[in-house]
């Protein structure tokens, strides 16, 4: 593990997350509750609110986070998105082959929507009244989303690591906050460790899948009728599986993010999340939404979000108590709800 | 007069001030910096602009040149009727109201409203439009299909007989049949009026059982459930999105199934509907209902046994289900 270069008058800050499962869940249903009386005009009302209260409730020094966007910004983004997605699926049912030349047109256009989204979410972020902001452009977006995910399948997926570190730098290394760029400096190493152990758990998963999955054949041979329900079982271990997988992975390297992270001389992070724990809190989760059928939603979230903020620790400076603001948060939330609607959501690790 | 302690915050900037806000019953306020003394800002409360109001969260007092107050008290409120969103996102009454209400109107939405809509709506769907979906739905799926090889005068007669038979109905007759080839027994029906009918389902049933499938298959032609499929599809992939955009992870994956499933109960409703059409005219042709029951038990595979888990996961009602129905129909 890396550890962080200190700044020399630093001072270091807990991120307080006062957001309770049953608070959220509250403010989630009744906000969902009036979506659905309104047709799903309110959504838009109720992303903010739903935005402010996880924001508002997270502090650094007494200091709360803010979600600034608009509902009326989010709602003209989603109609102009709903828009977009109706004459493709006119067109695609009436035309499948013109639908497919609009889905190879959605291939250069993604970038430019992925970058819009991007903006769009760090701009309407503030601490202390100053806005993020995302620097990246259209040929970095079009690089590390298109050609880079292309360059993991050609190498089958050996360089996957790699890709997965450059976009991470993308994303977070043209981050700015009052005209400071951060930086992150990942090592390659860290991701490939990471997926080295990821490697021999799955080898360990393919193994107990394949003994479990040879049990049932055998079993099926008996019968007649091949009960699509015996699978259920295999499909079960291997979702358990492909999460167990996937919280090893984000644990391992949230905490490397978070400690390559920094401005200079302004602020640090210092994370201490354990594979174990991490692993925990998705299986409660999981645990929660299932048994809920998706109703614990609300409150598995802020569990998560708790368990990452009670594990970091801020390193700011003095500069921090006199930023200015640079940008406005004025532009559309047509690429965030765009890639929304066509499910080509970025998941932050 | 209230002495309300909190911090002020400068426009754009990030330095804040320790500050008491001193506010007097006709609503002017003054704002003190608790450090030195000195006067920040004076005005009144109707100047001022209130942040929203949220569960747990002080409420910000916005002035006109863009810096605020943000009180020490989460609970404090500077109008007393505001932070109505508020009061219902933690009231009781309201939070198990949605409790109850959420997932009532998920199913309802998805199961009922959704269904109903799309079958109202279906007969609004221009036939020119249907046409080209059936079209271009036959090239794309000719690239999977093989031709078929049943002889001419076979396909011929088997047409002939058809056309009788939905003569005899009193079906008004704008299908057309086509022969293909493919792995299983099967036929299918387009929104256009074609009616796609595999070589392995020729081998396997009788004449008279044939006609019988190529009435299910009209049916679904006739109730334009095509149509309807596609209404309700996109309207559903639209209704998703608004309400349930922001989910991610395994609730997605929970709440998708839910609604999957939900719509595989609507399509077994559309398989009754063309079976009910079918036996209707069947009767009318003058042939036995019977012939529907009985092809569907040529099929093979053996779902015999009800397992009543298995059906909700199912586009096709259980046969036994299906054959039991028909057979009422048919006394």
């Amino acid at each position: 593990m890396t550890t962080p270069e200190s700044f020399a008058n630093e001072r270091s800050a807990a991120i307080e997350f006062t957001a309770t499962p049953w608070g959220y869940t509250k403010l989630w249903l009744v906000n969902m509750l009036l979506t659905l009386a309104t047709l799903g005009i309110y959504g838009a009302w109720a992303k903010v609110r739903n935005n402010q209260y996880l924001y508002g409730h997270t502090s650094i020094e007494d200091n709360r986070l803010q979600y600034l966007a608009t509902p009326k910004q989010i709602l003209l983004g989603r109609l102009l998105a709903l828009g977009v997605f109706l004459i493709f699926v006119g067109v695609s049912m009436v035309e499948p082959m013109a639908a497919g030349i609009m889905y190879l047109a959605l291939i250069p256009l993604s970038p430019w929507l992925i970058v819009q989204g991007l903006k769009f979410t760090y701009r309407n972020t503030a601490y202390r009244n100053v806005r993020f902001d995302f620097k990246g452009d259209y040929m970095g977006a079009l690089y590390h989303f298109i050609v880079l995910p292309l360059v993991a399948a050609v190498t089958l997926y050996l360089a996957l690591p790699w890709v997965i570190k450059k976009i991470h730098q993308f994303m977070f290394g043209n981050c700015e906050y009052g005209g400071e760029k951060l930086q992150l400096n990942t090592s390659t190493g860290q991701y490939y460790k990471a997926a080295l152990v990821v490697f021999l758990v799955s080898i360990v998963a393919f193994i107990l899948i394949a003994s479990s999955m040879a049990g049932t054949l055998t079993t099926m041979q008996g019968s007649e009728a091949p009960n699509p329900l015996s699978f259920l079982p295999i499909i079960l271990v291997m979702y358990f599986f492909s999460f167990l997988v996937q919280s090893v992975f984000n644990a391992m390297i949230r905490n490397h993010i978070a400690e390559s992270l920094k401005a200079d001389e302004l602020v640090r992070f210092e994370s201490r999340i354990t594979v174990a724990g991490y692993l925990g809190i998705t299986l409660l989760n999981a645990v929660l939404i299932l048994f809920t059928l998706g109703l614990a939603f609300p409150a598995a979230k802020v569990i998560k979000m708790r368990y990452i903020a009670s594990k970091t620790t801020v390193f700011l400076t003095p500069r921090i108590d006199h930023m200015a603001n640079q940008v406005e948060g004025k532009e559309s939330a047509f690429g965030e709800e765009a890639a929304g609607m066509f499910d080509t959501d970025l998941s932050i690790v | 007069m209230q002495r309300i302690t909190g911090k002020y915050c400068m426009a754009g900037r990030s330095d804040t001030r320790p500050a008491i806000l001193l506010l007097r019953d006709d609503g002017s306020l003054r704002v003190l910096a608790t450090d030195f003394d000195y006067e920040l800002t004076s005005t009144t409360l109707k100047e001022c602009r209130q942040g929203d109001v949220l569960p747990g969260i002080p409420v910000e007092l916005h002035f006109d040149s863009g810096d605020y107050f943000i009180p020490e008290d989460p609970d404090l409120r500077w109008t007393p009727r505001s932070g109505f969103l508020a009061y219902l996102e933690s009231h009781m009454v309201m939070v198990l109201a949605a409790a109850l209400m959420v997932p009532l109107s998920f199913w309802l939405v998805f199961t009922q409203v959704i269904p109903a809509g799309a079958k109202a709506t279906a007969p609004l769907v221009p036939q020119e439009a249907l046409n080209r979906v059936g079209r271009s739905s036959m090239k794309t799926l000719d690239y999977s299909l093989e031709p078929s090889r049943l002889a001419q005068y076979e396909q011929a007669s088997i047409i002939k007989d058809w056309n009788k038979a939905a003569e005899n109905a009193g079906l008004d007759n704008n299908y057309r049949i086509l022969f293909r080839s493919a792995s299983a027994p099967n036929a299918f029906a387009l929104p256009d009026g074609t009616i796609v009918v595999f070589d392995e389902l020729v081998s396997i049933l009788s004449r008279d059982e044939l006609i019988a499938v190529l009435f299910h298959e009209a049916g679904h032609v006739d109730r334009r459930h095509g149509a309807q499929m596609m209404v309700q599809a996109s309207a559903g992939a639209i209704v998703y999105g608004l309400l349930l955009g922001d989910l991610e992870g395994l609730s997605e994956v929970v709440l998708g199934t839910g609604i999957s499933l939900g719509e595989n109960a609507f399509s077994r409703t559309m398989e009754t509907d063309a079976d009910d059409f079918a036996v209707e005219h069947l009767k009318a042709a003058g042939m036995s209902p019977d012939l529907l029951a009985s092809a569907l038990n040529s099929l093979p595979g053996s779902q015999r046994e009800t397992n009543s888990w298995r059906e909700y996961l199912s586009t096709h009602p259980e046969r036994k289900t299906r054959t039991e129905r028909i057979e009422s129909a048919s006394d």
